[in-house]
């Protein structure tokens, strides 16, 4: 295990500064960090309320959507795509092959996580004149939901890559329903005023509860009755991540290791053919 | 140790679905051969490789590998093994130093006691030959060298047991040859025990110790490359021209035939050649053979089912 942590360590490490070399890796982080400054310095001087700047609202649903597409798409489109390549069989080939890996696709995606969060937070706090009107307690919250949900996204991303075939399936669908999921967690709007069908999908998924406690040290105490429990529920918030995290946790290497046992040789010369023809 | 047995399969079956691939399969592959499994497309080449490989499951039957199931064994026995598969497409963006030393970490951190350090990643692409390509990235390798590159992954960790699966598909002459001298090197001086199909007969003639035919998942002759020529019906060729006619006659004692042929009084004989059987013929007879005994197989499964 010891020699999984070190070299998956090193495999993610380089596989991320391979992304860095990479101009359209690159310009996927940069893009995101430019969209969420130019959103954030145009909001500047907007308030919900007298002493409540808009940002505080859109600080929490710009961090979760980033932890979103970065922990859970990114990670599940770079599985299903190294599972088509050969990667993963490689992987299997090779002794603590599959533990490195999966170690390798995590450390790289944290590593992209904290090159698109870091940047986000510096950019919140300077549009919102110098700090995020925290207190101590408050941010070192922020940070801890932060890194919780990264716990429950990260495997989930593992998982979801798993689960699916076709590269191009995650790459397009996925995009479109992570975006609709997001909107169905009420991160584009409150979920209070979303359509009472529509309640039920975000409050079973992970990402209101993220966004949830997010809001909650930002926002005031008032400001809790927008939200589908009447009240910020902290508490409630994170137990239901932490609930997520734990499944994840528990799913993820099982599925890797299976769909990792199902690899041979020639199933993937038989999907480089499909992918021949399709092309 | 010369007589230890790396490889021994028993009745080994595999099954997809209503095809069966590997009908029965018997091996024993001993240390320090090399085994060149041949076979035309389809035979069931890769589904044994993988079977070895611990990559899939027979349907019925036995396989040890190094003394292990491959199918439970764990990281132990996968340092001790080295793979090389047909078509990988992987780490396409990674640079060949890196990628061989980030591999060659893994098989130094779950080495086994007694067993050698993985290759210096500078000295094994000088052995396969791409010590210039030691900073060039893995896709701007062409064909050839992308092979090499899989082959000096498979042998990074200095592997007791060493598979290929259609190892020189698109190499040129030049690069084939050096390739051959490799795995000759490998069996003589560190008792590398490899096993790689092919389907070309030359190549299995030139480093395989031993070659076994494989044709619709039965193995159909096994033995070195010269008793396996001599197996082959064991005939040679005589061609003469005799009163200006040609004559052809096969005969499995050419000494005795020409003698005889010579000795004739009177006889005005030209243009005589002897020509002994090739591996290539035999191959190709031995494929044909088992192609018409198939044909009976069916043309007899048909009439019972007309029945």
């Amino acid at each position: 295990m010891n020699v999984a942590l070190r070299a998956g360590t090193r495999r993610g490490l380089t596989e991320f500064g391979i992304s860095l070399r990479t101009p359209g890796d690159v310009l996927f982080i940069v893009l995101g960090v430019v969209v969420v400054g130019v959103v954030l310095f145009l909001l500047r001087d907007a308030e919900v309320a007298t002493g409540v700047p808009t940002a505080w609202f859109v600080i929490p649903s710009v961090l979760t959507i980033q932890l979103a597409f970065i922990s859970t798409y990114g990670l599940a489109s770079v599985v299903v795509t190294e599972r088509e390549d050969g990667t993963l069989l490689r992987a299997r080939a090779l002794p603590a092959g599959v533990p490195t890996y999966a170690i390798g696709v995590t450390v790289r995606t944290l590593a992209e996580l904290v090159c698109t969060v870091v940047p986000t937070l510096v950019i919140a706090a300077i549009a919102l004149g110098g700090g995020f009107g925290l207190d101590p307690l408050g941010a070192a919250f922020v940070l801890g939901v932060l890194v919780l949900g990264t716990v429950a996204l990260t495997p989930l991303g593992i998982v979801l890559g798993t689960l699916f075939r076709n590269p191009r399936s995650v790459g397009g669908w996925g995009f479109l329903i992570l975006g609709a999921i997001a909107f169905a967690s009420g991160l584009i709007q409150p979920i209070s005023t979303l359509p009472p069908w529509v309640q039920p999908i975000g409050l079973a998924l992970p990402l209101y509860w993220i966004g949830h406690a997010l809001r909650s040290a930002f926002l005031p105490a008032e400001f809790g009755a927008i939200e589908a429990t009447g009240a910020w529920q902290p508490g409630l918030a994170v137990a239901i991540v932490a609930a997520w995290a734990v499944v994840a946790l528990l799913l993820a290497p099982r599925l890797l290791r299976r769909v990792a046992r199902r690899e041979t040789g020639s199933a993937i010369e038989a999907r480089r053919q499909a992918a021949l023809r399709r092309a | 140790m010369n007589e230890a047995i790396v490889v021994e399969a028993e009745g080994l079956r595999m099954r997809y679905g209503a095809r069966e691939v590997l009908a029965g399969l018997d091996l024993r592959i001993h240390r320090g051969e090399v085994v060149a499994l041949l076979g035309p497309n389809g035979a069931g080449k890769t589904t044994t490789i993988e079977l070895l490989e611990g990559f899939r499951r027979p349907t019925s039957g036995t396989v040890r590998v190094l003394g292990e199931d491959p199918a439970r064994a764990g990281d132990d026995w996968r340092a001790r093994v080295g793979v090389v598969l047909q078509s990988w497409r992987d780490h396409a963006r990674w640079k060949v130093g890196p990628l061989l030393e980030q591999f060659a970490a893994l098989y130094a951190g779950v080495r086994a006691a007694g067993r050698p350090a993985p290759y210096d990643v500078d000295e094994l692409l000088g052995l396969v030959g791409l010590a210039a390509q030691r900073g060039a990235l893995v896709k701007s390798l062409s064909g050839g060298q992308r092979r090499r590159l899989d082959v000096a992954i498979g042998l990074v960790g200095r592997p007791e047991l060493l598979f290929l699966d259609e190892p020189t598909v698109g190499f040129d002459p030049v690069a084939r040859h050096d390739f051959h001298e490799l795995v000759n090197s490998l069996s003589d001086f560190d008792e590398t025990t490899v096993l790689l199909t092919t389907h070309d007969l030359a190549e299995a003639e030139k480093i395989a110790s031993r070659i076994l035919i494989l044709d619709r998942g039965r193995i159909v002759a096994d033995g070195s490359p010269i008793e396996l020529s001599r197996q082959a019906a064991g005939e040679s060729e005589v061609a003469w021209r005799e009163g200006g006619r040609p004559h052809v006659h096969a005969t499995a004692d050419p000494v005795a035939f020409l003698r005889e042929l010579l000795a004739r009084p009177g006889a005005e004989i030209t243009e005589l050649q002897v020509r002994a059987q090739t591996l290539e013929e035999t191959y190709l007879a031995m494929v044909a053979r088992h192609d018409e005994a198939a044909g009976v197989d069916s043309a007899a499964a048909e009439g019972e089912m007309r029945r």
